[in-house]
This record gives structure tokens, C-alpha cells and sequence, in this order.
């Protein structure tokens, strides 16, 4: 594919970037814990938001903060981020109302390697009621208050709707980077695919706009080869911020033609409707999003798992793979439905465990054996 | 030197009564429905707003949760009928043990083969696990559902937020049940719901006293009528009886367990099907005077907990400067109770805090912690709250288990390791001779 190698440097030198673009720019850096931070408001308030990742190394140095026979390794691997000081760089924390294992690294992160600025957002669990949208509206209004208080500037309509502007941009333009996904050839790998998405979670997105724009244009012209036999798959997770994991499986005789999880869809999903207040444009745009297994608490309605099946339908899938964190309650919680959902619209699923680093060895026959088996089917 | 002193010890009078109301609320689950009240599905939260729609019942998901909790073969088999259906052992084993039960179909059969369907899902949501517990059961049965956050941030925000979903939720009742929501009673039941929780944090507070007039095993039990029915005007009378009875014995210096040559407090649920352990202490003359878990089933004036101390809130809502007129009155004051002053079972960034406070507040001599691997919600923030315990000088054990689930506790190395912690503070065992003696009659 066309320019990957520039997504993955950022990606690997992510820490560099940041500190670059602050001496460059003078301003603030602020890191996320959850994706339903609206990060439009720290963008029109001239910070940049990051993501914050691991490192997928073993690690020991947050046993004494977060158990490691009960938190989820995402969890544990961000927090070491911030205690052994790779993030150092950070003016401001943020997260919203997530799981209680991120909450942990939130917490345990402010209190022994204290930012400048820290804040997390109230997000309603329960969040398809006229009183929830209020809610996210009113706590983003009360976030852009805090932030610009912290900045000292105020944060004007224009600024919002730029910021707006440069987000959907992005939206817009990873989405058709995923529709070229839908060909029998895909023009990119899941890998690659995930190393584009990752790559605009921690750089400006205008500047990841603007490579993105020469990526489109360059995949435009690549001419597509004949069909082959490879499954094509859908990879479901919660934080699957792991190329090698997705290159694993490719490597195997498959294509991860779309996803549905925190570092892949979910992250681009919906644009933010540009009229009237801009504050609370965005926060709709967050209530909107595909939820994740956090937010979609009603019932009878799932709407994760009706937006799963739809990702199947356009991306013609023939099987899913359930990346699951170990000790991830609630994605786990899903588990039974979403297997059953699947297997009842034809997809069969194949759940994989997983903590720091990608158990190669343990996955190899599992998947193998699925993927013999969806050929099977298919033939 | 510990403190050997013998102290009186005393029945608890009310105990009784409360046990009777817990009995009835039971056998309420399997009658409501026949003298036409509703019978609502969920964990309790807003009683006082429920009571709008009329008399109630409430299962609280498994009515013979305690029957499963003293048959260990049967609470094993429960949770591996959860698992065979895929709710594998990282979620919560209560809420497993829950389900197992459901999918086994005796939920909701009584003794004498009564069988009840709930006639909605109304789940308050502290915790997600609730929420997507819940969320199996209404599909399961096909029923309404209604999940109500309960916000644990503080903000302008937030508390609009539920007041906003109250509203939301009693339009929602009327409208599936086609029942009129009476305001009266929502203005009583509230009220009754800020005193008991209010009532409770009174009660609690004596605990602080030398020798403690209670122990956190009375105090388990005892909060149960509470946690079911705190909307009812005889559930809010004894416990108005408790605390005059609690004062009279703190006044006579009745001690909960004879002996107090150390204070503890208990952070998390106990092992439900070990009740016992919460006794184990008196052997070394040791007693629990407190836990998180109890305190969190009760009202206190701020849970600002990071620069106050606990206090119990005021007794009425009126004393909390609430106006009790109207719906909106009384929905803003459950958003205050709910958000302000009774503690959040998601509380993570505030645990360290409030722990250290609950241990210098009950003047305890050290912390014991169970983690049960299962739930997220209370363990959050644990570790945190150990080093900023040892950190304040009051030493802390922590013993692996698990609320619910048999299989996660060893029992003989939980033991081992609290002989360990007591012998480390100095506590050998009571001598037989002492135990003879009447030493920890009392229930
Ligand atoms: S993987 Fe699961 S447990 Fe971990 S942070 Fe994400 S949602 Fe929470
Ligand atoms: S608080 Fe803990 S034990 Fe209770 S339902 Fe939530 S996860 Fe389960």
C-alpha cells in the first residue's frame, strides 16, 4: 500500500511526534483514555489530542497499583506508560466514564505521575434517552469550560466548527479508506488498515488528513487482480491497538477486511452534524457512534450487535474473530449473544484471548482450524 | 499491650424483627402480583420513586440467593451452568451465580411451586455488571427493561441527568403498565428513603464508640430490610427502634463480641457463602466495626470524603434544606441522596480516601480487604487504598476469595494468612478458658 511505512513511523515514534509538534507549535499536549473523550473541543482549543497506548512488553511496575490477576493488560499497559515516564511529555490527562479498569489507570496515573490538567467527562451508560443527550451536551459544555480555563482562551464557535470540519474530514476519509475494504482484492491489509487508524489517533488530524488524501489517491490507481479463496474476516474487540495481532492472522491465510472496536471503526464511525450549537453537535456525534458494549445496555435493542451484523453484510464477511481481553467483564458479557447473533446470520466466530503480547503459539491451530473450516463452508 | 478487657454483651432486640421483615418481603415476591401490585425485577435503588406506582415487590434478582449461598454443591453447580452458557469466570460471580440460577428456572419458584414472572426490569445502575445482567434477564424473559444510571461524578450536570431519567422512568412505568403514578406516595416513600439511609449512618456512627455496640456481622444483616424495603413506614420504624436500642447499649458499654483487642474494618463484600469469617476475628478478641459495604447503605452529609470526614446526613430531607412539595421536589432530592450523600459502589477515585477516613474515623487498628477476582466494581481502586492505608500507619491484609463463588476461596490459607496478620499485631488467640467464660455469646 501506498505510504504505509510514513502511518507506521508515526505510530512507533508517536512520543517523538508529540514532542516535536509541541516545540514546533508551543502548544499542549493532551492524552485519552477513552474514545468518547470529544476530542474536537481540545483540538479547537489548540492542544493536541493523543491516544494513549501500550507498549505490549511484560511488565511488572503497575502490580502495585492495579491487580494483575483481574484488570484487563490494556489497562495495566497504559498505566506503565505513564509511570515508567514514556509519556512525560503530557500537559493534560483525559477520560470519560468508561470501564472501571481504565478508571483505574486513570486514577492511579494522576496520582503518582501528576499532570498539569486533568479531567474526566461523566459519559451516561445509558445513553439513548432524550435525558442522556442533554447530559453529554451539558458535561462537554462543562469540559470546554474547564479546558479553556486551563488554557487561559477562550474556545470560540469558529474554533469548534473548524475542529469539526478537520474531524469529520478524517471521519469521512477513513471510512472510504474502509470501503475499498468491500473489493474481492482489498487494495490494503487489516494490518495496514489499523496502522493508518493508529496513526491518526496520535497525530494532528489535519496533518493525518492530508496524508491520507495522498494514500486515496495512490490506492485509486492500483488495479485489482483477480479474486482469490482468502476468507475475508471481521475482527471484533475492544482495544486491539496491536498491528502484530492482525498481521498474524493475515499471515495465515486471511483478510481482516473490517472491524468493529475501539482503534478501528467505533474510533471514525459518525460525523458530527454541523448546525446549530457546535458544543452540542459534537457531543450528539458521540452519542451517535456506534456504542460499545459500556453503552449498550437496553434491551430488546442491541445496537452494537446490529451494527456488527451490518458491518458484515457490506463487507461480505465469512467469519468473525473475537479478539477478547482477558478479564474484560463486559465485552465478555456480550460474548454468548454475539456469538449466537453471528452464528444465526451465517458468520462463524472464533474467540481469541489475549493480554500483553500476541500468544502466537496458542493462536496458530486455533485459527487455522477456523479458517480451514470457513473454506470448507464456502466451497 | 492489647486491650484484654471483657465487656458486657447483650442480645440484639430488634434482631428479630428485622429478620421478620425480611421474611415477608419474601414471601411478598409470590403474592404481590395475585392481590394486584406490581412485581418489579431489580436490584433496589429509588424506592421512594417505585412507590409512585403502588404497593411492590422487588426481587432482587435471586429470592433464594441465601439458601444457594449455605448450599455450596448447589451454588457451584449454579455458576457452571452460567459458564456452560458462556459468562465465563472473569464477570461477576454474583451476578453468575444470578444467572446460572435463571437458566436453571428457579429464580422465581417458590416451596410451594409458585412460579412469578416480574412484570418489568427496573435496574438502577451503579455498576455495568447490573446493567448488562439485566439486560439478559429482560431479553430472557421478554419484558420491559428500564435502566437508570446512577451517576458517581458531582456536577450541575449530572444531577439534571437524574432527576431528567426519574421523570423519564415514571412516564416509562406508566406507560407499560398503564398504572397512574401517584405523587403522594412518591413524596412518602422518598422521604421514608432519605430517613432510613439517614437512619442507618446514625446507627453507624455509634459503632464508633469503645467497645462497639455492634459488629459488621450484625450490621450485614441487620441493613437488610434496608437494602429491600426502605419505602415502607415499618421498615423506617425499626430502624428508628435500632438506633435507640444502639445508644442505650453504647450508653451501658455493650460490647458486639465481649472482647475488642482490635478494631478492624472489612473493605468489600465478605464471601457470602462464609458468612463466618466476619466472626473469625473474635478468636483473637478481634471485631470488625465497619466496612465500605456497609457504609455505602446509608446516607451521609457530603462524600467529599478526600477533605470531610463521614457524618451521617441529616435525619430528614427537610433538615438538608429539601422543600418536599411536589414530583420535582422529590426527584431532586433522591438526585442529592443518590449523588451526594450515599457512597457509590463505582467509587474508584475516591477509595484511598474514604478508607483511611472510615479506619481513623472507627478507629480501627487495621484494614481487611477481600477481593473477589469477579467484580471490577468495588475492587477498583483497592491497591491504591492499601499503600495509602500503610501509608497512614494502619496495616492491611488482603485475602483473595470471592462473593459468590466457593471455588475461589481456600479457606484454610485465608485462615492461615489472618493468623499470620494477627499474630504480626501482636494478638495471640483467646485462651480456651476465656471462651468458656461466655466470651462471644451474642448472635
Ligand atoms: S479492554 Fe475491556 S476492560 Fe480493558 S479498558 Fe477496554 S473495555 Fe475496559
Ligand atoms: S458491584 Fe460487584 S458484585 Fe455487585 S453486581 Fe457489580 S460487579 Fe457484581
Amino acid at each position: 500500500m501506498t505510504g504505509v511505512d510514513r502511518y507506521q513511523q508515526i505510530v512507533d515514534g508517536r512520543h517523538q511526534y508529540a514532542q516535536e509538534w509541541k516545540a514546533r507549535t508551543g502548544g499542549r499536549v493532551v492524552g485519552y483514555l477513552c474514545t468518547y473523550v470529544p476530542e474536537e473541543v481540545f483540538y479547537a482549543a489548540g492542544t493536541l489530542p493523543v491516544r494513549v497506548m501500550g507498549s505490549h512488553e511484560t511488565q511488572d511496575i503497575t502490580d502495585r497499583h492495579i491487580f494483575p490477576t483481574m484488570w484487563c493488560a490494556y489497562c495495566r499497559d497504559c498505566l506503565a506508560q505513564g509511570l515508567q515516564g514514556r509519556y512525560d511529555y503530557l500537559d493534560g490527562l483525559v477520560s470519560a466514564w468508561c470501564c472501571q479498569h481504565i478508571r483505574q489507570t486513570y486514577d492511579s496515573w494522576l496520582r503518582h505521575a501528576p499532570v498539569e490538567f486533568s479531567y474526566q467527562m461523566y459519559v451516561p451508560n445509558s445513553l439513548y434517552r432524550p435525558s442522556a443527550r442533554t447530559c453529554v451536551a451539558a458535561e462537554t459544555r462543562e469540559m470546554a469550560r474547564a479546558v479553556s480555563a486551563w488554557t487561559g482562551r477562550p474556545i470560540s464557535d469558529e474554533a469548534l466548527e473548524g475542529a469539526a470540519q478537520v474531524y469529520n474530514t478524517n471521519r469521512r476519509l477513513l471510512r472510504q479508506l474502509y470501503e475499498l475494504r468491500q473489493a474481492d482484492i482489498p487494495p490494503i491489509s487489516g494490518a495496514e488498515a489499523l496502522t493508518v487508524v493508529l496513526a491518526g489517533m496520535v497525530m494532528d488530524k489535519a496533518e493525518h488528513n492530508r496524508l491520507l488524501e495522498e494514500t486515496l489517491s495512490g490506492l485509486g490507481e492500483v488495479s485489482v487482480g483477480p479474486t482469490d479463496d482468502l476468507p475475508r474476516l471481521l475482527l471484533l474487540g475492544s482495544e486491539i491497538d496491536d498491528r502484530e495481532i492482525v498481521g498474524f492472522v493475515e499471515s495465515l491465510g486471511a483478510r481482516v477486511v473490517t472491524d468493529e472496536h475501539c482503534n478501528g471503526t467505533r474510533y471514525f464511525w459518525g460525523e458530527v452534524t454541523l448546525n446549530g450549537d457546535m458544543l452540542s453537535a459534537i457531543a450528539n456525534r458521540y452519542v451517535d457512534r456506534p456504542p460499545c458494549p459500556h453503552k449498550d445496555v437496553d434491551s430488546p435493542q442491541h445496537r452494537r450487535l446490529d451494527h456488527v451484523l451490518d458491518l458484515a453484510r457490506q463487507w461480505r464477511v465469512q467469519g468473525a474473530l473475537i479478539v477478547q481481553q482477558k478479564f474484560c467483564d463486559l465485552y465478555r458479557y456480550e460474548m454468548p449473544l454475539m456469538e449466537s447473533i453471528l452464528r444465526d446470520n451465517g458468520i462463524p466466530s472464533l474467540m481469541l484471548e489475549v493480554e500483553f503480547t500476541l500468544p502466537a503459539g496458542q493462536w496458530r491451530t486455533r485459527i487455522e482450524a477456523f479458517l480451514e473450516t470457513i473454506q470448507q463452508e464456502v466451497l | 499491650m492489647p486491650n484484654y478487657q471483657r465487656y458486657e454483651t447483650k442480645q440484639i432486640e430488634c434482631w428479630k424483627k428485622a429478620e421478620e421483615l425480611r421474611r415477608s418481603h419474601r414471601r411478598h415476591i409470590f403474592e404481590a402480583q395475585a392481590q394486584g401490585e406490581l412485581l418489579i425485577h431489580g436490584m433496589c435503588y429509588f424506592h421512594g420513586m417505585l412507590n409512585g406506582m403502588g404497593d411492590y415487590a422487588i426481587t432482587e434478582y435471586t429470592p433464594y440467593f441465601r439458601a444457594l449461598m449455605s448450599d455450596t454443591k448447589e451454588a457451584i453447580r449454579t455458576h457452571e451452568i452460567a459458564e456452560a452458557r458462556g459468562f465465563g469466570q472473569d464477570i461477576c460471580s454474583s451476578m453468575r451465580c444470578h444467572l446460572g440460577a435463571l437458566f436453571q428456572g428457579f429464580g422465581l419458584i417458590n416451596k410451594e411451586g409458585v412460579r412469578v414472572k416480574p412484570d418489568f426490569v427496573f435496574q438502577g445502575l451503579p455498576c455495568t455488571t447490573l446493567a448488562k445482567t439485566s439486560q439478559i434477564y429482560a431479553d430472557y424473559w421478554g419484558i420491559p427493561y428500564f435502566t437508570m444510571d446512577i451517576p458517581s461524578q458531582d456536577s450541575p450536570a449530572t444531577m439534571d441527568y437524574l432527576v431528567a431519567e426519574l421523570q423519564e422512568a415514571i412516564e416509562w412505568m406508566e406507560k407499560i403498565t398503564g398504572r397512574e403514578f401517584d405523587d403522594e406516595r412518591l413524596l412518602h416513600g422518598a422521604r421514608n428513603e432519605w430517613r432510613g439511609l439517614s437512619l442507618f449512618a446514625q446507627i453507624l456512627d455509634l459503632c464508633r464508640a469503645v467497645p462497639s455496640p455492634l459488629d459488621a456481622r450484625h450490621l450485614f444483616a441487620l441493613q437488610v430490610p434496608l437494602v429491600l424495603v426502605r419505602q415502607r413506614d415499618d421498615v423506617i420504624q425499626l430502624y428508628e427502634e435500632m438506633l435507640e436500642e444502639t445508644k442505650e447499649r453504647v450508653r451501658q458499654g455493650i460490647s458486639a463480641r465481649g472482647y475488642e483487642t482490635c478494631r478492624l474494618i472489612h473493605g468489600g463484600f465478605p464471601p457470602m457463602f462464609y458468612m463466618g469469617i466476619l466472626r473469625y476475628p473474635s478468636q483473637f478478641g478481634g471485631v470488625y466495626v465497619g466496612g465500605d459495604l456497609i457504609h455505602i447503605y446509608a446516607a451521609w452529609d457530603t462524600l467529599d470524603l478526600k477533605n470531610r470526614d463521614w457524618v451521617a446526613a441529616p435525619a430528614t430531607p427537610e433538615e438538608a434544606g429539601h422543600t418536599l412539595r411536589t414530583r420535582e421536589d422529590a426527584l431532586r432530592m433522591l438526585a442529592d441522596l443518590y449523588i451526594r450523600r450515599r457512597p457509590h459502589m463505582c467509587r474508584v477515585e475516591a477509595k484511598a480516601e474514604e478508607y483511611v477516613k472510615l479506619a481513623q474515623g472507627w478507629k480501627a487498628d487495621a484494614f481487611v480487604i477481600h477481593i473477589d477476582r469477579g467484580c471490577k466494581n468495588l475492587q477498583a481502586g483497592v491497591l491504591e487504598a492499601k499503600l495509602s492505608l500503610e501509608e497512614a500507619g494502619i496495616p492491611t491484609l488482603l485475602y483473595e476469595g470471592s462473593g459468590y463463588d466457593p471455588r475461589d476461596l481456600s479457606e484454610s490459607q485465608v485462615l492461615d494468612r489472618f493468623d499470620a496478620f494477627m499474630e504480626n499485631l501482636g494478638l495471640p488467640r483467646i485462651g480456651e478458658e476465656e471462651k468458656r467464660s461466655g466470651y462471644g455469646v451474642v448472635r
